[in-house]
């Protein structure tokens, strides 16, 4: 909620009393009066635990006391900025506002007596977590630098890997009160510029009060808010930022999360892993054809048995019919009505144990999938069947992290269709499905453009991993300088 | 509901996939024999027991009988007595007494079809059928069959014994043999029963099953 305060006025006394009085009541706002150039007055401004306490000492307290200089022919603001301070950057500014946003964010005010010119310092030195590997995106093999909450430490990290004058991050503002500091990072002869101009459109429009995290942003700017597939990519780490970048993407680094928002993103970003480009090309796409088979599993093997066992039961094998059968009787719920506990039972189980302690989300997962799934099928509750069914259905979805509200969804609605409709429909709700995926847009692009128009060129990075040696062409998501290998 | 998919769903219904019933709700009969008294047709079906126990692991059968004047009513009172639907998607054997008519047997080609009876489904001829799947309590009838494929092994000897090959011999009017069981306690194979025309018309013994099998290209032996 930015508000105008208006100019400083030349008299110091009247300018630190409009600094008290905005910041009323704050308790961590520091003020030191400061005497230099014997008569000169001046006052610093500060927030506490967001500054570099020693960096205001040694480049803004020591040289103004040391200073036996005198005004020369030029106004005070310029001289002791320029001159005396040993700050790497300073701005001088007569707007207030402009002097009040700094200061939230690190820097240091300087006003001076007979000067309605104030000096902002950078002397920005707050605690950051550090870099540390990202919990969600763990590689074997490749880089273990994740982001961290500082903005300006994580452009850092992707600058490192992008040294080239064509990197640009741009900065803007979100959240009229928390002022929330976004960058817009691309490299600028890649980028789609319609893309960029569609995400500075939709930017502009966001009108709410707080961006406590990216996905507040990702909400506002994604193409269809009801979808359940991911529009947007996010990732921790700077080397997928990066790689991204070198596709013609957009990356939005938000201020106070380490998570960095993508875009546009393909759905088939979804079964690639970090580390498919570090390791060895085959092993990478087998692991990506296992996971697009997964995701498959995900979502159709409760529907599927429920299908089979309620109205094709003459498909299943004698042996096998034989063993549901046995296994069925006594349970008093009906098999959809078992498989859509069961769902649950497991959702709340998976839950609860990403929440809980490490230690203590293990032994949740011993207790809850062992004992209680054993006692469950000893007392009749569940069948035995069932329990593999829907513990296969899970395991399998949770090899596709990405699509985690996709298989949550698809699942429970392609498993009531075959629960009322049999193997037919199970095929519409698959179909459906199906359709609804090759509608996904992300930014005007289509996000299944190598299904929508198969190339052999589009594959390589799609079902598969191929070697980089072959592949020629970046993702379909820019027009421009599209070769990229010569 | 946008109507595109108003469509899909009414489509699913018109295509007839309603009948939802849950593997507990029905009773899975792994075999089932037919026989007739004079005026009277029993019908014996064998289902696994599944609220029972096991034996060596494989799960026990119990025969439950109906009787009426046709192989359907037969099949009904047999119904009545279970509670549940019963389902022979995955009967594997059809057994038929020498004293059912050529009606009956048409009849049970029929309900084959009415209940979807896998055409694979073997069918074989005994004289005491009760008896027989009785002895066969701890094997679901898929014991029978085991010795039906046994003996085409050892003996070499094999009948029309898939309910495809019957339904195909009534249909070209052809003859056809079946394999036929011995009435004793032990389970055991007497030979083929020969059936002229849909009648049951003589009892084959062992030389005379391979000499029919090898003229029929039905012999397994060496």
């Amino acid at each position: 909620m930015n508000q105008d305060y208006g100019r400083f006025s030349a008299v110091l006394e009247e300018n630190i009393k409009l600094i008290e009085d905005i910041f009323k009541g704050d308790s961590i706002l520091r003020k030191r009066k400061i005497s230099f150039c014997s008569g000169y007055k001046g006052c610093l401004f500060y927030f506490d635990g967001m500054v570099n306490v020693s960096m205001i000492n040694e480049s803004v307290v020591r040289p103004l006391i040391m200073s036996k200089d005198s005004l020369r022919d030029r106004p005070v603001a310029e001289w002791v900025g320029y001159e005396l301070l040993f700050a790497s950057e300073i701005v001088l500014t007569e707007k207030v506002e402009d002097t009040v946003n700094s200061m939230l964010y690190g820097d240091t005010l300087l006003l001076l007596e007979g000067s309605s010119t104030a000096i902002t310092i950078n002397t920005k030195g707050w605690r950051t977590r550090g870099i540390s590997e990202p919990e969600n995106e763990r590689v074997i093999q490749g880089s273990r630098e994740g982001f961290d909450e500082a903005a300006m430490f994580n452009l850092s990290m992707i600058r490192r890997r992008l040294l080239t004058p064509d990197f640009c991050a741009e900065l803007t503002r979100i959240g009229r009160r928390t002022n929330t500091i976004v960058f817009i990072c691309y490299l600028k002869s890649l980028v789609n510029r319609n893309t960029l101009r569609e995400l500075k459109k939709r930017l502009s429009k966001i009108n709410i009060d707080s961006v406590l995290d990216s996905q507040y942003i990702t909400e506002h700017i994604r193409d269809s808010n009801s979808s359940v597939f991911k529009t947007i990519g996010s990732t921790e780490r700077p080397d997928v930022v990066a790689a991204r970048l070198l596709e013609g993407r957009i990356a939005l680094v938000v201020d106070t999360t380490p998570v960095v928002i993508t875009l546009p993103y393909l759905f088939s970003e979804n079964f690639q892993s970090d580390e498919d480009y570090f390791i060895n090309y085959k092993l990478a796409s087998a692991g990506r054809i296992m996971r697009i088979f997964c995701f498959f599993l995900a979502i159709s093997v409760p529907a599927m048995y429920v299908a089979l066992t309620t109205f094709h039961f003459e498909f299943l094998p004698t042996a096998f019919a034989l063993t549901v059968s046995v296994s069925r009787s006594g349970v008093p719920f009906s098999t959809l009505a078992e498989c859509v506990i069961l769902t649950v039972i497991f959702e709340i189980l998976r839950e609860t144990a990403i929440r809980m302690p490490q230690s203590v989300g293990q032994a949740l997962s011993i207790v809850g999938g062992l004992v209680v799934g054993q006692a469950a099928v000893e007392a009749k509750i569940v069948s035995a069947p069932m329990l593999i069914v829907v513990a296969l259905s899970g395991i399998c979805g949770l090899m596709v992290p990405r699509l985690r509200s996709a298989v949550f969804f698809a699942r429970f609605g392609i498993l009531f269709a075959a629960g009322f409709f049999g193997i037919y429909g199970y095929l519409y709700s698959i179909v459906l499905f199906l359709i609804c995926v090759l509608r996904i847009k992300s930014f005007g692009i289509d996000a299944t453009q190598s299904l929508n128009s198969p190339s052999f060129q589009s594959f390589k990075d799609v079902f598969i991993r191929t070697s980089w040696k072959r592949m020629i062409k970046r993702p379909p998501i820019q027009e421009n300088d599209i070769i990229r290998k010569k | 509901m946008k109507p595109s998919f108003i469509l899909p769903v009414l489509f699913l219904f018109l295509v007839g996939c309603n009948g939802m019933s849950d593997p507990n709700e029905q009773f899975m009969v792994s075999s089932i024999g037919f026989m007739r008294t004079g005026a009277k047709v029993s019908a014996f079906v064998q289902s696994v027991d599944v609220k029972g126990g096991e034996q060596n692991g494989i799960p026990e059968t119990f025969v439950v009988k109906g009787e009426g004047d046709s192989i359907e009513n037969a099949v009904k009172n047999t119904r009545s007595k279970l509670s549940k639907k019963l389902s022979l998607k995955h009967t594997e054997l059809i057994l038929i007494s020498d004293t059912l008519e050529k009606d009956d047997l048409e009849e049970i080609l029929s309900m084959s079809e009415d209940f979807d009876v896998s055409l694979r489904a073997k069918i074989a001829s005994c004289n005491d059928i009760e008896k027989l799947l009785k002895n066969d309590s701890a094997s679901s009838g898929l014991g029978l069959i085991s010795v039906i494929e046994q003996n085409a092994v050892s003996a070499g000897f094999g009948g029309h014994t898939a309910l495809f090959e019957i339904k195909t011999a009534f249909l070209l009017g052809e003859e056809f043999a079946v394999t036929y069981f011995s009435s004793g306690e032990e389970i055991g194979i007497e030979g083929l029963y020969y059936y002229k025309n849909g009648i049951p018309t003589d009892i084959l013994n062992f030389e005379e099953s391979i000499r029919y099998s090898k003229e029929k290209n039905l012999y397994k032996g060496e």
